[in-house]
């Protein structure tokens, strides 16, 4: 089985764009936490999450962002989420984390509002 | 294809196949068609594992039936008939029926009713990908039941999370079975697992999701458990025989 890997775009030094695909869940949520790890330790203050594809958000996912925003929040960033789909807002609400997750309505505005 | 009807006969379908029931279901089936019923349900929910003289079995009744122009249906269908008839290319042939799976409650309380019949049932090993053909089973049995979109996709969630943690932390090994059933009332449905691992109270957890603080903790756990509480109308648990966790979670819907 093909190791799982976000599909993911720098922009500039500081900003980088991932897409985690159809779903975030225990699958791949680890992978996904390596992977915002690894975005920050290399500078990238700025993560956006683009869940324009992602139909299916489960707690393991969740918590992969969750546990990692703060680092970036106490590096000056952020970790944005993005083009975020009606069943995944769902979720978000739910869990009350949609006033503390930054959200913007897709990458454009994102990359408009925290690029260099 | 579900219909909401209401078959005028259930004829039960035998778990094991022997000579004397085949004759026996048979029998009654030829008895019942001679009283020219409209419609005639297969009861089919004992089928834990389906062999091909189930399919035998149904095929022949079905052309029976079609024979005295009357309709068969088939009532509960477990899992495991859906993916055989799936394969075999013959699900789209049968007719399948809500009658038994939706209980006329509009004005009941919500309480966890008994009285309900299982209307789905699986045994799923507890590996990922087993769990997540269940899934798709689960959501095949639901869809097509007049469900709201969103409620289909938060029970989607609960099977996914309940499942999830119980294939993590309850101690049992990939070859040991959960036990899921579904029973559907009137805009309500109960969903059912059963696990033989370590006792863990589901309704006992410390539920309550800080998102500040849990930002601070770099909490990726723990989370799971909070969004089937927040997603179900009801969740309880039961420790059976000092052996089995009985977890049941109760969704309504408008």
């Amino acid at each position: 089985m093909t190791e799982w890997t976000v599909n993911q775009q720098t922009i500039g030094e500081k900003i980088v764009v991932f897409n985690p695909g159809k779903t975030l869940d225990n699958s791949n949520a680890h992978q996904m936490v390596e992977a915002i790890t690894e975005a920050q330790n290399r500078g990238y203050v700025f993560i956006i999450v683009d869940m324009s594809d992602l139909e299916f958000l489960a707690s393991a996912g969740v918590g992969s962002i969750l546990g990692t925003v703060e680092i970036s929040r106490e590096a000056g960033g952020d970790i944005i989420l993005c083009s975020i789909q009606d069943t995944v807002q769902h979720v978000l609400n739910v869990l009350d984390l949609t006033d503390y997750f930054t959200i913007t309505k897709d990458p454009a505005e994102a990359i408009a509002k925290y690029g260099e | 294809m579900n219909v909401n009807t209401t078959p005028n006969i259930s004829l039960n379908v035998p778990s094991q196949l022997t000579p004397g029931n085949v004759t026996d279901f048979e029998d009654k089936l030829s008895s019942v068609l001679r009283n020219c019923q409209e419609n005639i349900a297969m009861d089919c929910s004992a089928l834990e594992f389906v062999t091909s003289s189930h399919i035998n079995l149904l095929w022949a009744a079905h052309l029976q039936c079609a024979d005295d122009g009357i309709t068969m249906y088939l009532q509960s269908p477990t899992a495991g008939l859906i993916r055989v008839l799936k394969v075999l290319d013959l699900y789209d042939v049968f007719e399948y029926t809500n009658e038994g799976t939706f209980a006329v409650t509009s004005n009941e309380k919500p309480v966890f009713d008994n009285s309900l019949r299982p209307s789905y049932r699986d045994h799923i090993p507890a590996d990922r990908e087993s769990i997540d053909k269940a899934l798709i089973d689960f959501m095949n049995f639901l869809s097509g039941g007049g469900l709201p979109e969103l409620t289909e996709f938060e029970l989607r969630t609960i099977f996914y999370e309940v499942t999830t943690n119980i294939r993590l932390h309850s101690g049992i090994s990939e070859k040991d079975r959960m036990e899921f059933t579904v029973k559907v009332g009137d805009r309500r449905i109960i969903l059912e697992f059963i696990d033989s691992g370590m006792p863990f109270d589901i309704t006992s957890q410390n539920l309550e999701l800080e998102p500040r603080l849990a930002g601070q903790r770099r909490q990726k756990r723990g989370i799971g458990l909070n969004m089937v509480h927040k997603l179900a109308d009801r969740v309880s648990y039961t420790r059976q025989d000092n052996s089995r966790n009985i977890v049941a979670i109760e969704k309504h819907w408008e």
